[in-house]
């Protein structure tokens, strides 16, 4: 496990709304976890740019341990205590008291156990865009004007509707009506599983997917353009399960890459 | 003799002391077995109604209230041939108990437990236990350091034009709109 744990600056937050965000959440840690970090990289880079574009001040671990969530679930309980245990005091060495997870499973994970004690609070990247949503500062004068119409619905991911414990739905509908030109229907059975979780989409495939239809079935009868999930197992499952079903249109994406699209400059820097 | 033994006060003394206190030898080895939850569940049965892995596998998976049986009595094998491992982890048993016992921490012990004695655990779990343990990530096999985003920049443009076309934003320049985006 490493020691030397470095802290990768963030590059200088632009000043809109920055002493407001930085007022109410102060500086803190962002925790982006092995999946964002390896695999969805684009909403690694969504997420960041959202939290560069309202003035977040945050760093960002150089040297992240896997949070122990994924080995709790296969038997190794003990190293995942110890995993969660490493994290939690490396990022409190460093001085942070506060944890914005990129993913559901690491904030639940690293919220558990001593974190309380520790003085730790952890949070989801979306609680801070639903805290500008809440108070009408979520548009922004770099967005395209007029937004893309479109009708969202959103999947409410476990481990943020009951690991930490987020009003899922009231976070998402709030986010999307405060933005001009979308459309928010509700999903039925919105806090419903998509199957992906607790190791089972890596170890049983087949009783994953059958998890995974009836949440399809549901999600197909808002006819909505795109589904919001705001954790990328369940966005990949979802995403899988739309892409796999006839005649369906509808896509699942990150609430923090939905967000970002709406902004001109989202490609710029990224460009080859 | 023996009728006159039976109705002595002794038995009726000895049988109440098993009634009362035959479970309560059950919920301390419950408990010193890490089970605390457990022995306080009243099988309601809220959790197997709400449970999505029972709603699809039905008798095969043991289901939320299996879990906390099964643990209680530290049947192993019954809880490995019920599909301990198939539990996605999602909550909604906690979230149904009206006694707000965490099945989840029960669920993750039991299955350490299995794992300690060989039983339960996939190729996969084991497979994620190993990459924790040498890499430190669950991914790749690179050890300890994260990759860095600006290293990233050809993949973040693939994926950001992805989600142009999910979307329909201003990067959607061409491509499969959503349907309502002019």
């Amino acid at each position: 496990m490493a020691d030397d744990v470095a802290v990768e600056e963030t590059p200088k937050a632009p000043p809109w709304k920055a002493e407001k965000t930085t007022a109410q959440w102060g500086r803190f840690l962002v925790f982006e976890g092995c999946v964002m970090t390896r695999r969805m990289v684009g909403s690694r880079y969504t997420a960041r740019f959202i939290l560069d574009k309202y003035g977040f001040n945050y760093a960002t671990m150089d040297n992240e341990s896997c949070c122990g969530s994924p080995i709790l679930r296969s038997g190794g309980e003990e190293l995942a205590n110890k995993q969660r245990t490493v994290n939690l005091l490396n990022i409190q060495k460093l001085g942070f008291d506060t944890i914005i997870s990129a993913c559901p499973g690491c904030g639940s994970q690293l919220s558990a156990g001593e974190a309380k004690r520790m003085g730790i609070k952890v949070y989801h990247y979306m609680e801070l865009v639903y805290s500008l949503a809440k108070n009408g500062e979520i548009l922004h004068p770099d967005m395209v004007d007029p937004l893309p119409p479109l009708t969202v619905t959103a999947h409410d991911p476990c481990h943020l509707d009951r690991g930490l414990g987020v009003d899922c739905n009231l976070m998402h509908s709030t986010i999307v009506n405060a933005l001009p030109n979308q459309t928010w229907v509700e999903c039925e059975e919105h806090d419903r599983c998509c199957g992906a979780g607790g190791g089972v989409r890596a170890s049983q495939k087949d009783l994953s997917y059958k998890i995974r239809e009836r949440k399809i079935k549901k999600l197909m009868r808002t006819e909505a353009d795109i589904v919001l999930a705001a954790c990328p197992f369940c966005e990949l499952q979802i995403d899988e399960g739309l892409r796999k079903t006839e005649d369906c249109s509808m896509r699942s994406i990150t609430p923090q890459s939905y967000l970002a699209m709406m902004f001109k400059d989202v490609d710029e820097g990224v460009d080859d | 003799m023996a009728l006159e033994f039976f109705n002595s006060i002794n038995v009726y003394a000895a049988v109440s002391f098993i009634v009362a206190f035959v479970p309560i030898i059950i919920m301390l080895w419950a408990s010193k077995r890490g089970f605390d939850s457990s022995i306080l569940c009243m099988d309601c049965q809220q959790c197997v109604a709400d449970c999505p892995v029972r709603s699809v596998l039905k008798d095969a998976y043991m289901g939320p209230k299996g879990i906390q049986v099964y643990a209680r009595v530290g049947h192993n094998e019954k809880a490995d041939e019920l599909m301990l491992f198939s539990c996605t982890s999602c909550m909604a048993c906690v979230n149904a108990c009206p006694r707000g016992l965490n099945v989840k921490h029960d669920m993750d012990h039991f299955r350490a437990i299995l794992a300690s004695v060989n039983l339960g655990q996939m190729a996969a779990h084991k497979h994620l236990i190993h990459m924790v343990e040498n890499f430190n990530n669950t991914l790749d096999e690179v050890p300890l350091k994260k990759p860095n985003i600006h290293d990233q920049k050809k993949n973040i443009k693939k994926m950001l034009d992805g989600y142009g076309k999910i979307v329909g934003s201003q990067m959607n320049k061409e491509g499969d709109r959503p349907k309502g985006v002019a």
